[in-house]
């Protein structure tokens, strides 16, 4: 008869989620023991059973309207509308709601890293640019507003992480998703650290860019 | 200050293009039907296309998305069966769809998905998100942990009591 703490710890063991000194005497002990192996064998048939079953939707082709959905291309009236009213609700309470960003980034253009430029509605500074794995042109900029990363795409700044601040003092809905941990600078240091090929490019590099209208 | 630190929307559609497939065998181990698998899965598109998904565990939060549409849609449905219950005085059970394959050599496949299919159905929701989550989703006991807002001592157990479930289902149902 297996026990309950057997089982968690065969389950545990078919999961990987055993390690070192536990994951070793496990072993042993399944090599000792037919009825832990059959118990073992009995999950694994399972499990598979359950992939397989699961499966099936990679035979089912994926409904146009799912894919259109994803990629934006079309069918996006009920998405539009859904933004529409979660924008409204958002400006509403006075916080922000972070995608799709509508935000004007074209200062990237001919703004150098290190210069600030104070506007009307606060300021922008670029504070970085580089060049990721896939071969684009990113800058990592910082606003009254928000601290992000746009890259190049179809000859134009397209946003790809930003961290907007949110007043506390506002209640916020039910499926907003706040972090429990991590900063501002430490989710977007993160994307940059995965993303950034080499270093960061000099003044004159950038400037080489400019003129060339970052092609 | 609070924060929420999500994708932007560009990078937000890559990653669903690329967790549509795992989306979908996921909701089909949770809703036991194809084409309620794939109603689901556009819904969950939809919520999450509004809200996006947090650069930090986005995945677990995806799957969260699926399994709190699903787990409204189950009350919905509950209620409108009671309704239809009462009314006609037969009872309704969540539909599970026979897998169509015309291909013959299917035939022993479409048996065991059934069977499968019935063995899941009898779990309860709790049991079938965590297996879903863990055998078809693959996700480790942390990030169920962190979906689940769970201790990890709690999602070992349950889904060490969720696989011995299962197994007792299965062989009850062939």
């Amino acid at each position: 008869m297996i026990s309950h703490e057997d089982k968690e710890q065969l389950s545990s063991y078919l999961d990987n989620e055993l390690e070192g000194t536990q994951l070793a005497s496990f072993r042993e002990r399944l090599m000792r023991e037919p009825e832990l192996r059959r118990a073992l064998d009995a999950m694994k048939e399972a499990d598979g059973l359950l992939r397989a079953y699961a499966g099936q939707m990679d035979n089912k082709p994926l409904p146009a309207e799912i894919h259109k959905m994803i990629s934006g291309k079309a069918g996006l009236a009920a998405v539009k509308l859904f933004a529409m009213a979660a924008t409204v609700f958002a400006v509403t309470l006075g916080f922000f709601i972070t995608s799709p960003a509508p935000q004007d980034i074209t200062f990237l253009d001919q703004l150098a890293s290190g210069e600030r430029v104070t506007t009307n509605e606060g300021f922008v500074e670029v504070l970085a640019t580089f060049r990721q794995h896939d071969g684009r042109y990113c800058r990592e900029f910082v606003t009254n507003i928000n601290h992000g990363v746009a890259c190049r795409r179809d000859n134009r700044w397209s946003l790809v992480v930003e961290v907007e601040a949110a007043s506390s003092q506002q209640p916020m809905p039910d499926d907003v998703y706040i972090p429990a941990s991590g900063g501002a600078i430490t989710r977007v240091d993160q994307y940059i650290g995965a993303n950034m090929s080499g270093i960061a490019l000099g003044n004159p590099e950038e400037a080489d860019l400019m003129a060339r209208s970052w092609e | 200050m609070s924060e929420r630190i999500v994708f932007a929307d560009e990078v937000l559609r890559r990653y669903l293009l690329n967790e549509v497939k795992p989306l979908r065998r996921y909701a089909l181990s949770l809703t036991g039907s194809l084409d309620d698998a794939d109603d689901l899965v556009q819904a969950t598109m939809e919520k999450v296309l509004v809200n996006s998904l947090p650069v930090e565990a986005p995945k677990a939060w995806l799957l969260r998305v699926c399994k709190n549409l699903w787990i409204d849609e189950i009350r919905k449905r509950k209620i409108r069966n009671h309704d239809e219950y009462a009314e006609e005085g037969e009872a309704v059970t969540l539909a599970v769809d026979n897998p169509v394959d015309p291909v013959e050599q299917q035939f022993e496949d479409n048996r065991r998905y059934d069977a499968i299919a019935s063995a899941l159905e009898k779990l309860t929701e709790d049991h079938r998100v965590i297996l879903s989550m863990v055998v078809v989703d693959g996700l480790s006991y942390a990030q169920v942990a962190d979906a689940l807002e769970l201790p990890v001592g709690t999602v070992m157990s349950r889904v060490a009591r969720a696989r011995s479930s299962l197994r007792k289902n299965i062989d009850g149902e062939t």
